[in-house]
C-alpha cells in the first residue's frame, strides 16, 4: 500500500491529531508515551497498516521525546554517559527489530480459517494483545497492591520486593567496566548497559513503542540509578532509538509525513493536558485506570483481527 | 494547508512494496519535521516556565 495515499486527504489532519490529543492526554495522565496504544489503535481505528503505523509513531516519539529532554536537561536528570553507552545496543536492537517487521510484511498471507489474511498483521496483533495484556494485568496487580497497603491491609515487611538475579546483574564482572558519576555508580559492565539498550530498541522498532516501561525499571532496578535520573536518561534515550527507528524505517517507507505530524501536533498537546489532570487523581487509581485500558486496547485489537478474518 | 499537500506529495512515493527507493528530502525531512517540532515545543516550554514561574505538565512521561 502506497504510503503517501493511503490516508484519505488532508480533511484527515483534524481526525488525526484529535486521535494524537486523545492518546496523548492518555499518556500525559497515566505517566507513559502511549506508543503501545497508538499503534494497534491507528490500525483498528484508521486501518493503517502496522509497518506504517509503526515508522509514524516512531516520528511522533522522536518529537515528543526531544521535547521532553530539552526540559529534563535543564534540571539534570539525564545521565549523557550512560545515555550515549547505551545508544549502541538501542540502534542495534532497533535494526533488528525493525528487520524483522520487513521480514513478516514479506512473508504476504497465509490462509486461516478459510480466509486469506496477512501475516504481519496477525503477528502483530497478538504480539501487541499480549503486550497490553502483560502491561495491564501488572498494573492493575500493582495498583491493587498499593490500595490494600494504603488500607494497611498488607504487611509492608512481607510486600517488599525480595533481591533477585536482575539486580545481580549490577555485580557482574565482566570486562569491560565503565563508571557512572552522574548516577552514582561506581562499575558495572558495559555488557549490561548494552543488553538494556538491545532489548528495548529491539522493542521500539518492531512494535513502535519507546521501552520506557522496560528501560525505565531496568535502569533503577539493574543499573541502580536514582529514579529522577532514570526518567531523563530513559527519554534521551527514547529521542534516539525513535530518531534512529524513524530513519531505517524511512527507508523502507514506512514513514507517513502528513501522520507524524498530525500525531505530533496532537500529543505535544494532549500530553500537557493529561499530566496536568494527573495531579488531581490519587495514584493507584491512576494506574489502575490504566490498567484497564490496556485491557481494552486487548479487546479492541481482537475485535480487529475478528472482523479482518470475517471479511 | 500548502505545507500538507507537500508532505504529502513529498511521502506519495514511498511504498512498502520490496525495493523501494527512497528519495534524499523525505528522508531528510523524516527525521527533520519531529526534531525540530520537539526542539521548538522543547524550549517554548521552557520558556513559559520561565516567565511564568510555573512548571507545566512536570508528571507527564514524554
Amino acid at each position: 500500500m502506497d504510503a503517501g495515499t493511503f490516508l484519505l486527504g488532508d480533511h484527515s489532519f483534524p481526525f488525526l491529531a484529535f486521535f494524537g490529543l486523545i492518546i496523548g492526554g492518555l499518556g500525559g495522565f497515566f505517566g507513559v508515551g502511549g506508543g503501545f496504544l497508538m499503534v494497534p489503535m491507528l490500525n483498528v481505528a484508521f486501518g493503517v497498516p502496522y509497518n506504517i503505523a509503526v515508522g509514524s509513531d516512531l516520528g511522533q516519539m522522536c518529537g515528543m521525546s526531544t521535547a521532553a529532554s530539552v526540559r529534563h536537561a535543564r534540571f539534570g536528570n539525564i545521565d549523557f554517559k550512560l545515555g550515549f553507552l547505551m545508544i549502541v545496543g538501542t540502534a542495534t536492537g532497533v535494526e533488528a527489530g525493525a528487520q524483522i517487521l520487513e521480514a513478516l510484511k514479506r512473508v504476504g498471507t497465509l490462509s486461516l480459517f478459510g480466509r486469506e489474511i496477512d501475516v504481519m498483521t496477525v503477528v502483530m496483533s497478538l504480539v501487541y494483545a499480549a503486550l497490553l495484556l502483560f502491561l495491564g494485568q501488572a498494573m492493575v496487580r500493582e495498583s491493587l497492591r498499593s490500595m490494600r497497603r494504603a488500607k494497611g491491609e498488607v504487611d509492608l515487611a512481607a510486600d517488599a520486593p525480595a533481591p533477585s538475579a536482575v539486580s545481580g546483574l549490577r555485580t557482574l564482572k565482566l570486562w569491560p567496566m565503565v563508571s557512572l558519576p552522574a548516577s552514582g555508580i561506581e562499575a558495572v559492565s558495559l555488557w549490561v548497559i548494552l543488553g538494556i539498550g538491545f532489548s528495548t530498541g529491539f522493542l521500539s522498532g518492531m512494535l513502535g513503542v519507546g521501552g520506557g516501561f522496560i528501560r525505565m525499571p531496568a535502569l533503577v532496578y539493574i543499573l541502580g540509578c536514582p529514579t529522577v535520573v532514570a526518567v531523563g536518561t530513559d527519554l534521551f534515550e527514547i529521542m534516539f532509538s525513535s530518531g534512529y527507528g524513524v530513519l531505517t524505517h524511512s527507508f523502507k517507507g514506512n514513514v507517513h509525513l502528513v501522520l507524524v505530524l498530525a500525531l505530533l501536533v496532537g500529543t505535544t498537546i494532549g500530553a500537557q493536558l493529561g499530566a496536568s489532570y494527573t495531579r488531581r487523581a490519587g495514584g493507584p487509581w491512576v494506574r489502575f485506570g490504566f490498567g484497564c485500558l490496556a485491557f481494552v486496547g486487548v479487546i479492541m485489537v481482537a475485535i480487529k483481527l475478528y472482523a479482518k478474518l470475517l471479511h | 494547508m500548502d505545507v500538507l499537500a507537500w508532505l504529502q506529495d513529498l511521502g506519495r512515493d514511498a511504498s512498502a512494496a520490496p525495493g523501494f527507493q527512497p528519495r534524499p528530502l523525505y528522508l531528510v525531512v523524516s527525521i527533520a519535521l519531529p526534531v525540530a517540532l520537539g526542539l521548538f515545543a522543547g524550549f517554548t516550554l521552557r520558556l513559559l516556565e520561565r516567565v511564568l514561574r510555573v512548571e507545566i505538565g512536570s508528571r507527564g512521561g514524554h
